[in-house]
C-alpha cells in the first residue's frame, strides 16, 4: 500500500506526519532541535514542490509512505490518482490523507514568506513554535491513521 | 498504444469537444450544429464533485485511448501529481499524454460553463457554451489535428 500524506505544501504537516508514520520521528520522544532545524531546511528547499510525491520511508507493515503538496487541489488529485490507478491497473492500494486542515494556517503563512525569501529568521522561530505545538497532536493523528489502515494482503506464493 | 487526456477546467465542454473531434464524433471540415454538440456523450455532464475523474471517450484509429479530464485551475499541480504516481509505480510516462484543451477559450464558454455546472442552470448555460465553442471551433480542430500528427509521427518513429 502507498500511504500519501497530502498538505497544502508537502514539507510542513504532511512531511511531519509521514516522518512520524515511517518512524523517522519517534512519537513518544520529542526530536532534538537539530532534527527540527533539518526539517525547517527541507521546508526552505522543497516547500514549493507541488504535486511531487516525496518518498519518506516504509512503515512496519512495509507500506510506502509519501508526502505531497497538493495546494488546494486535494480532492481533484485524490480522484485522479484513484481513477488513473484503476485504469492503469496499478494493483497497489492508495491511501490519501488530507493534512491541510490539521496543520493550521501557520504553514501557509511561513511557506509564503519562505517562497518570497523574506523574514527567514522569523519563519524559523515560527516553525519551532508550530512544531512544538503540533507534535503531540500529529503523533496522535498518525496513531489513529495507522490503526485505520488495513494490514497488507499476503500473496498466495508466500 | 497509450492514453491521451484532453484536459480543461471543468471537464465538461472544451476537453469533451476536443476528444470528440479526435474520435471523429464531430466534423473537421465544418462547424457543427447545436444538436450535434448535444448528442456528444458527456457534453456538459461533469459534476463539480467529480472533477479529477477521467471520462473515457473512445479509442482512436492509432489505438490511443482518449479521455476528457477536468482539473480546475490546478493543472500545474495535478498533472505532476499524476506523473509522479506513474513514476513511482513504474509506468512509462511516454504512454500517458496530457493535452490542454484550453486554447483561447471564448468567455461565453466560461460563463456558460459556470452557469450550467456551478449554478445548476443548464438551460441557460449549455446554449452559451455551445455558442462559445462554435466560435473557437476551428482552433480546437487545429489543436486536435496537430496532436494527431504528433501521434502519427511518433508511431512512425517507433515503427521504423
Amino acid at each position: 500500500m502507498k500511504v500519501i500524506y497530502c498538505g497544502y505544501r508537502a514539507t510542513f504537516g504532511a512531511y511531519l506526519m509521514a516522518a512520524l508514520h515511517a518512524g523517522i520521528y519517534k512519537g513518544d520522544q520529542f526530536p532534538s532541535s537539530q532534527f527540527i532545524k533539518a526539517h525547517f531546511d527541507i521546508c526552505c528547499l522543497y516547500g514549493e514542490q507541488y504535486g511531487n510525491l516525496i518518498y519518506v520511508g516504509l512503515d512496519e507493515n512495509l507500506n510506502e509512505i509519501y508526502a505531497m503538496g497538493c495546494n488546494r487541489f486535494f480532492p481533484v488529485i485524490e480522484r485522479a490518482h484513484t481513477n488513473i490507478g484503476r485504469m492503469l491497473k496499478i494493483d497497489e492500494e492508495l491511501h490519501h490523507i488530507d493534512v491541510s486542515r490539521l496543520e493550521g494556517f501557520l504553514p501557509r503563512f511561513m511557506g509564503f514568506l519562505l517562497a518570497c525569501g523574506i523574514k527567514v529568521e522569523l519563519c524559523r522561530k515560527l516553525f519551532f513554535w508550530w512544531f512544538n505545538r503540533k507534535y503531540k497532536f500529529f503523533t496522535k493523528m498518525v496513531e489513529w491513521q495507522k490503526r485505520g489502515l488495513k494490514k497488507p494482503k499476503r500473496s498466495s506464493s508466500d | 498504444m497509450g492514453i491521451l487526456f484532453y484536459h480543461c477546467y471543468g471537464g465538461a465542454h472544451t476537453s469533451v469537444t476536443c476528444a470528440s473531434i479526435h474520435l471523429n464524433y464531430l466534423p473537421h471540415d465544418r462547424i457543427p450544429e447545436t444538436y450535434e454538440f448535444k448528442a456528444i456523450p458527456f457534453y456538459d455532464k461533469m459534476e463539480n464533485s467529480k472533477l479529477g475523474t477521467p471520462l473515457y471517450m473512445g479509442r482512436d484509429d492509432l489505438g490511443w485511448d482518449i479521455y476528457a479530464l477536468g482539473l480546475k485551475d490546478g493543472k500545474s499541480v495535478v498533472i505532476p501529481a499524476i506523473k509522479s504516481l506513474l513514476n513511482v509505480s513504474g509506468i512509462y510516462n511516454r504512454d500517458v499524454l496530457f493535452v490542454s484543451a484550453l486554447v483561447q477559450v471564448n468567455p461565453l464558454t466560461a460563463i456558460g460553463g459556470f452557469t450550467s455546472r456551478k449554478l445548476g442552470l443548464p438551460f441557460i448555460g449549455r446554449p452559451m457554451t455551445i455558442w462559445g465553442i462554435r466560435k473557437t471551433y476551428p482552433l480546437l480542430v487545429d489543436l486536435v489535428t496537430r496532436v494527431k500528427e504528433a501521434l502519427m509521427q511518433d508511431r512512425d518513429r517507433l515503427l521504423t
